[in-house]
């Protein structure tokens, strides 16, 4: 259904374009999106991040100063679009879909919309109901399924990320969120399998947990060694690498997980200043982690967009998902 | 008792904290999500903040999920929070509780059975609330709370019978509570611990934006409904119900407020909260809630309970849901069933695929198969499960999946696997062995069998089988041959080795490993033999009372009949020259049956004998064969082996051994002949005394190995195969194989490869060709087949067995070694396969043989004591003395040597690093400074011609790719470029043709042209009779940056030559020239500047031996103590030594003169013979050597030769210009006037005698 559009000339793709803005990957109404394509070219040697998180946890705020060069000046114009203050108070979130936007350094960043959201299920109920077949009494079902639905589309998001990304970030404004790592480790678990050979285990992407709205007494080492221990213990069955050296260490522990914590910049001012620091440290260390190749071959920015297609294919195909969904309702 | 009283439920309460009216109270109930970390949960945190006091200062965490409260009965307010995973605090404290076994199934699984506790929790906590708290962490609704809100009221409904029979029990429960089964539908607020960053003036419109929202998705999800009856909760439609955190104060800072005990309730905030739910609670304690909407509904119910009946009945509600299990409640299934949704999925998924991986399992299986494939195929069928498989249920499935394949693989398909002795598995389904008790008696009965085959050759060697892999030891080395033997070698002469002969039907293998039966048995026998020496000779046996004994020499005489019978037919068969030597023929000689006296007839060894097995025990059958081909004639040492199949081309050949033997027939002491004539040695030297007599005798022997393929051949050496040569010449003799270890295994040269691996061979045969002669060959084998502490395999014989002469016999060894431990087999690696077992030597020797026994004495192992022997005998031609005649040598070198030169060199030797010796060597260094007419230091002579000169001074200069320019104008230019070519400079060259020099502008256009770093020029062009200036080149040189490295082998001496005063870098020259010593060394000097290039390479000198920096310390030329570098041509230096020692007393000035005017009467001499020299210019003519145009119409080489028959030497051309010139040397002691009249003399008859014949020949 997707095609992608011919090149008029090669030459011309030579020099990678630099993105005005980011263009949708998918649509609002998760639809395969071909605007990204022409932004990619021929280089093997890129890195996909995508981003996901609850509703208005900071995911597209946190993404726009990780691929902007100086999160000082973007502070208000980033680079995703946010939930911001008017958006916030019509109940709405930034962004819906997946939105895509590649760097210089040859990096792509992906903003997900988020999961779970109440926002995105108050749409779909409005959608259905701008539909000429609804009536209210009639179709209860989907209405009161819109939880399930959401679960549904959230769990096809993830699955989606995860055979696309080379890291994923999870975005969070609570510590901890058992829901959560119950929804991505769910989402793991219905992946659908892309490799070509039955014995091969899928590549499964880095696991970055940012705790978006720590206070300083989160910060205190107990608390962060205890933290760190958690997602090591509740990722050790887990395929998602939750644990890496790049993040390992800063407090001389052995269960060091790939989580970080940035100071609530919004609940104090003089909070902005360590988180500023904190932004390139982290966007080191998320370019030093290991990238693996999406298959036996490895792919380039371009081959990587056409993998993406018959993921997302694959992900609103399954089997698994729809046995999963079929046990919810 | 102001605020109240804290409890945690289970509670049973003390009656005093209940007032005496019993007042009607009110519930509220946190639930819900908390971020708290580090501190209090916000739900604490709420009822701190509602009554203004901290009444909960900490909150200690134990289990999962526990509900804990505060009754202000002042307030009539009882307030309840729930602590469970979904509190941060709680769910890292997870971690702590329960390190070992939490998620060791994975979080999923983990998850959904812990939600499962908290879950009853939430259920009890909705049942006996009016208000329910929910808090949200984060800043927006979460939607899990839509599938939570479902699933609690689900299981509610299902649940509400139960409820009631728990209701019943609790005394005085208003009528309504147990109606409706809880207190009302409970009004649910929702608390926002976090909120978006929005300016504060917004809130209460966030507020609101909230409720709507979160209404409308609980309105369309039917969370709740218009008649909250019928639904878990009820949302108060006009009033508030959601609370936004207000922006806080530092936690951190509140958390040490708290610490100090400075708590105050005084911000605004917190009485925000107040408010908000105080609002609730009046309204609750006043009116009760009624949140139906729409028109149809009837009043709700609404229950203020009294507090003794609510802790009655929330203590029994509690205990219900706490405690119940849930397999019996449908209500408490269903809970199950639907947070555990993961779980099911899991299940269901790997039951589908259980069956697929089982089936991948079951394909293509053989009717039985081994372990290893077994693993193999289960591997496979997991990685099947494991990749289609998904979720927390893998594990157990895969476990599952395991215990069925193992069953199915169990259940008759297994293989037996048993190793046979060479370690490969029986291929058989599972079986019993015969004679073993194995319990399962429906197996059938089969014996082990690997499948693997491997040909062997019989005792014999004519016939070749296959051979099963053998899994016992005697089918190795005694069934197999028996078999065999019957369609071959049966019939022929064998040697028996001595055996176990059971005495009755009762006997049994014998304790081995020093059990005490075994050790008392030895002593016995010890003692009988010793009453029983003469057991042989007369039929006193009878007397000995013991019936042991009775036995012993029954069997011996049966022995003794039976080895007589057999040798007889044998040699009746073998039709064996006898003429010499009828003594063989005695029994005695060959069959040592004394040994079989000495054992038991009742236990026999259960292994093999060797060295340390105990005494009087023999195995039950022998593993060894020892077998009489026939004649001795039977094999050609020319033809070599015939009738063996299965030998690599070129290795049938036995190798002849020559042992020189001296008997003694006089000899009467046996003991004292062994002891002092062990060893017949014919040596050259040595006398025979007399009565003696010598003799050499010829025995062939051979070494036979054989591999697992059937592939034979004899060992040349220890460690090597025999390879005779093309035409079947056998070059080696078997000295070696008798005199040492023979290697027991060898990697077989045969083309078959195992993995790239050699097969190994295996000695298996001693070949041994008797000869016709006095002597006995005798054979004692040892074998220790793997590295100590292996014991010593022996035959059981405990002598040497003798061989009969004029015969052709074959030993063959064991398959397998046995000793009570273990079993010896191939070694695992070819590569070390020669090192790990050997035959030892001794093998073989020879004794004399006697008449009788008693001069039967052993003259000697002779594989013990080597016979040195050369294979290629001394050249004649050095018999004859040295013939040097004398001749005078007027050729281009080398010169006559003066007579006390000569002399020096045949001085007694000195050691090279000796003082007297190093104080020549300073002599001879002084000796060549002057000659060079130099100071520099390293000065010395080198150990080699004058070409060893050259190319020492070139390889030290040069490092690779530097510019040499060399000038060539006659051979020694074009040699210098060889060499320097060869170091890898790179070489550039400046020519002059033959008889001509360089002038000083020619090599200044060079320098500027090629900017070379080493110039060389030729001082005495010998083949061309120039000499080459050499004053000024080394000004220029220096100029250019260049070193001037000059040769000056045949000049020096009778040119002037100043090295210091020209600047030349490095020159060396010879000594065999105008030094007049023998050729050999070479003197050299290296000049500071090139000393300097020497230090500052940065490559290694290519050649150690002339590295310079070796050879200026042995020459202390440095000031370190000299070290051994090379072992200095002692005589030779000697020799130097003394020719510069005459050029010192003679003077160099003189020696000029004297070469300059012998060279000027040779040309005046010349002028009148018509000959010319080559250098037409008189300056360039070189003294030392005059070249000399040969004469059109002259045979140069009749000159020559002519020359040389009158004993004076001269030269013809050399390169370029050979055949045009002739080469006159003066030089040293040739340079005299009488010698160039001399050799004038002769050059004239020479041209005389060499152009007759070819003017008549022209005439003609």
């Amino acid at each position: 259904p997707f095609k992608i559009p011919a090149r008029k000339d090669d030459s011309e793709n030579s020099t990678p374009v630099i993105m005005p803005a980011p263009v949708k990957l998918l649509s609002e109404d998760l639809a395969f999106q071909d605007s990204l394509h022409e932004f990619l070219t021929d280089n093997p040697d890129f890195l996909v991040v995508g981003c996901v998180g609850l509703q208005w946890s900071g995911k597209s705020t946190v993404l726009s100063h990780l691929a902007g060069s100086n999160c000082r000046t973007i502070v208000k114009q980033t680079v995703f679009s946010i939930a911001t203050s008017n958006l916030q108070m019509k109940g709405l979130t930034g962004t819906i879909g997946l939105d895509a936007y590649v760097t210089e350094d040859r990096v792509i960043w992906l903003d997900c919309q988020p999961l779970l959201s109440t926002a995105i299920a108050e749409r779909e109920i409005v959608a259905n109901y701008s539909k000429d077949v609804y009536k209210e009494n009639l179709p209860k079902l989907e209405s009161s399924c819109v939880g399930t639905s959401m679960e549904v589309q959230s769990l096809q998001l993830l699955s989606f990320l995860y055979c696309i990304c080379h890291i994923l970030i999870v975005v969070q404004d609570s510590l901890g969120d058992p829901n959560l790592i119950r929804l991505l480790q769910t989402a793991e678990m219905l992946k659908p399998n892309l490799a070509s050979e039955d014995s091969v285990a899928d590549h499964m992407p880095h696991l970055v947990t940012i705790y978006n709205r720590a206070q300083p007494s989160d910060l205190v080492p107990e608390m962060l060694k205890k933290t760190h221990r958690f997602y090591k213990m509740a990722f050790k069955k887990s395929r998602l690498q939750i644990s890496s050296e790049q993040f390992s260490d800063p407090l001389k522990t052995d269960d060091c997980a790939n989580f970080v914590s940035l100071l609530d910049w919004t609940s104090a001012n003089d909070q902005w200043t360590s988180y500023e620091e904190t932004i390139p440290h982290l966007k080191v260390k998320l370019l030093a982690l290991p990238r693996h190749s999406f298959g036996p071959a490895g792919l380039t920015e371009k081959s990587w967009f056409s993998f993406a297609i018959k993921a997302w294919e694959a992900v609103r195909k399954s089997t698994l998902m729809m046995e999963y969904a079929r046990l919810l309702q | 008792m102001l605020y109240g009283t804290k409890f945690r439920f289970p509670v049973q309460l003390d009656d005093k904290i209940f007032p005496t009216n019993d007042p009607n109270i009110t519930v509220v109930s946190f639930v819900g999500k908390t971020n708290l970390v580090n501190q209090l949960p916000t739900k604490v945190t709420c009822i701190n903040d509602y009554f203004k006091h901290p009444i909960f200062q900490s909150s200690e965490i134990s289990e999962e999920s526990s509900i804990e409260g505060y009754f202000c009965p002042k307030k009539k307010v009882l307030f309840l929070y729930c602590n469970n995973i979904y509190d941060t605090n709680t769910l890292l404290m997870l971690e702590k509780l329960e390190f070992d076994n939490l998620f060791e199934k994975g979080f999923l699984h983990y998850f959904s059975n812990l939600r499962d506790t908290s879950t009853r929790h939430l259920i009890f906590l909705f049942l006996v609330s009016h208000i329910c708290v929910v808090t949200n962490a984060s800043s927006s609704f979460d939607l899990n709370y839509i599938q939570l809100f479902k699933t609690l009221d689900s299981v509610r409904i299902k649940l509400q019978s139960s409820v009631a029979e728990v209701l019943k029990n609790v005394p005085g429960l208003p009528k309504d509570w147990l109606t409706l089964g809880r207190l009302c539908s409970p009004r649910v607020l929702f608390y926002f611990e976090q909120r978006p960053p929005v300016l504060d003036e917004n809130l209460k419109s966030l507020q609101h934006l909230m409720e709507d929202q979160i209404y409308r998705l609980l309105r369309k999800c039917r969370v709740i409904t218009n008649v909250c009856t019928n639904s878990l909760f009820a949302i108060p439609s006009n009033q508030e119900f959601v609370f936004f955190k207000p922006k806080q104060q530092d936690r951190f800072a509140f958390l040490l407020d708290l610490l100090n005990d400075t708590f105050e309730i005084g911000n605004e905030n917190s009485n925000d909260f107040r408010e908000f739910l105080n609002q609730h609670i009046v309204l609750a304690q006043t009116e009760g809630f009624a949140d139906n909407v729409g028109r149809h509904v009837g009043p709700s119910i609404f229950v203020l309970p009294p507090a003794r009946v609510w802790f009655d009945a929330a203590f029994k509600l509690f205990d219900f849901f706490t405690n119940s299990p849930a397999n019996g409640i449908k209500g408490f299934q269903l809970l199950r069933s639907i947070l555990d949704v993961e779980g099911q999925f899991s299940e269901a998924r790997c039951l589908k695929v259980l069956p697929l991986a089982l089936a991948a399992y079951q394909e293509n299986l053989p009717s039985h198969y081994s372990s290893q494939y077994h693993e193999n195929k289960k591997t496979q069928a997991k990685a099947l499960l494991s990749s289609h498989g998904r979720g927390p249920a893998v594990q157990k499935f895969l476990g599952r999946l395991d215990v069925e394949c193992d069953r199915f693989w169990r259940h008759g398909r297994r293989m037996c696997e048993s190793a046979s002795i060479i370690g490969n598995p029986c291929i058989q389904p599972v079986h019993r062995i015969l004679g073993e008790e194995n319990g399962d008696n429906k197996l059938s009965v089969l014996p082990h069998m690997s499948g693997v085959r491997y040909v062997s050759a019989c005792s014999c060697g004519r016939r070749q089988a296959n051979r099963e892999d053998p899994y016992d030891v005697k089918y190795a080395n005694y069934d197999f041959y028996r078999l065999i033997e019957e369609e071959c070698c049966g019939r022929l002469r064998h040697i028996t080795f001595p055996i176990f002969k059971p005495s009755s039907e009762h006997f049994e293998a014998a304790k081995l490993k020093g059990s005490s039966k075994s050790m008392h048995f030895a002593k016995d026998v010890e003692k009988l033999i010793t009453a029983t020496e003469d057991l042989s000779l007369g039929p006193d046996e009878n007397e000995f009372p013991a019936l042991s004994v009775d036995h012993l020499s029954q069997v011996a005489a049966d022995e003794h009949e039976d080895s007589q019978t057999s040798l007889g037919k044998g040699e009746a068969a073998e039709a064996i020259d006898e003429e010499n030597m009828i003594e063989i023929t005695g029994s005695t000689h060959e069959q040592p049956t004394i040994s079989n006296r000495d054992f038991s007839t009742t236990e026999y060894l259960p292994c093999m004998l060797h060295v340390h097995s105990p005494i009087g025990i023999l195995p039950r059958y022998s593993s060894w064969s020892l077998v009489c081909l026939g004649s001795s004639s039977l094999y050609s040492h020319n033809a070599g082996l015939s009738d063996q199949p299965g030998f690599l081309t070129g290795s049938g050949f036995l190798l002849p051994w020559d042992i020189p033997v001296r008997l003694q027939h006089n000899e009467s002491n046996s003991l004292e002949g062994r002891r002092t004539h062990n060893i017949g040695y014919s040596g050259k030297g040595k006398r025979a005394k007399q009565g003696q007599h010598e003799f050499t005798v010829k025995v062939f022997i051979g070494v036979e190995y054989e591999c697992p393929r059937g592939h034979r051949f004899m060992s040349s050496s220890p460690g090597r195969v025999l390879k005779a040569t093309g035409a079947g010449l056998v070059k080696d003799s078997a000295q070696l194989i008798t005199q040492n270890d023979v290697p027991l295994y060898l990697p077989c040269p045969c083309p078959y490869n195992r993995g790239g691996k050699a097969l190994i061979a295996q000695l298996m045969r001693l070949h041994v060709v008797t000869p016709k002669a006095a002597v006995h060959v005798t054979i004692d084998p040892k074998v220790r087949p793997a590295p100590p502490p292996c014991p010593e395999f022996i035959t059981g014989f405990s002598e040497p067995v003798q061989l009969s002469p004029s015969s052709y016999w074959i030993l063959r060894f064991p398959y397998v070694y046995e000793d009570e431990n273990q079993i010896y087999t191939l070694p695992k690696e070819s590569s070390r396969a020669a090192q790990h077992g050997y035959l030892l030597k001794g093998t073989c020797g020879v004794v004399e043989l006697a008449n009788d026994r008693v001069n039967s004495l052993l003259l000697g192992y002779v594989n013990l004591q080597v016979i040195m022997a050369v294979d290629y005998q001394p050249p004649q031609c050095l018999s004859r003395p040295i013939e040097v005649p004398e001749k005078l040598l007027m050729g281009a070198g080398p010169s006559n040597a003066a007579e006390n030169v000569l002399k020096a060199g045949s001085l007694p030797l000195l050691g090279h690093l000796h003082t007297e010796f190093t104080q020549i060597m300073d002599d001879v260094k002084q000796g060549i400074q002057y000659a060079f007419q130099t100071k520099n230091t390293l000065t010395l002579a080198i150990s080699g011609t004058g070409h060893a000169g050259m190319e020492a001074a070139l390889c030290n200069l040069i490092e690779r790719n530097d510019v040499v320019l060399i000038g060539i104008n006659g051979i020694w230019g074009e040699r210098a470029a060889d060499m320097a070519n060869r170091q890898g400079a790179d070489v550039r060259t400046v020519t002059k043709t033959a008889g001509e020099n360089f002038s000083l502008a020619d090599i200044e256009a060079a320098l500027l042209q090629h900017k070379p770093a080493v110039l060389f020029l030729t001082h005495g062009e010998s083949s061309t009779g120039v000499v080459q200036p050499i004053e000024g080149f080394g000004a220029l040189c220096t100029k250019h940056n260049c070193l001037l490295l000059v040769d000056t082998v045949a000049s020096l001496g009778g040119e002037p030559f100043y090295m210091d005063r020209w600047q030349v870098d490095v020159v060396y020259t010879g000594s065999q020239k105008v030094l007049g010593a023998p050729p050999g060394t070479a003197p050299i000097s290296f000049g500071p500047r090139a000393v300097a290039k020497i230090a500052g390479r940065k490559t290694p000198i290519s050649s150690f031996y002339f590295d310079m920096n070796w050879l200026g310390n042995y020459w202390g030329c440095d000031s370190q103590p000299r070290k051994y570098h090379h072992t200095a041509p002692i005589s030779s230096i000697y020799a130097l030594r003394e020719a510069l020692a005459l050029l010192a007393t003679e003077g160099l000035e003189n020696s000029w003169n004297r070469h300059r005017s012998s060279r000027d009467r040779l040309i005046s001499g010349l002028a009148k013979l018509n000959l010319k020299p080559l250098a037409s210019e008189p300056a360039a003519r070189l003294t030392c050597i005059t070249a000399i145009q040969v004469p059109d119409g002259v045979d140069w080489k009749s000159v020559t030769t002519h020359a040389m028959s009158m004993r004076v030497e001269i030269a013809g051309g050399l390169g370029a210009t050979a055949g045009r010139i002739w080469r006159v040397g003066l030089m040293g002691q040739n340079a005299t006037d009488e010698r160039v009249d001399r050799v004038l003399e002769v050059l004239a008859d020479s041209i005389k005698s060499a152009t007759t014949p070819t003017t008549v020949m022209g005439r003609l």
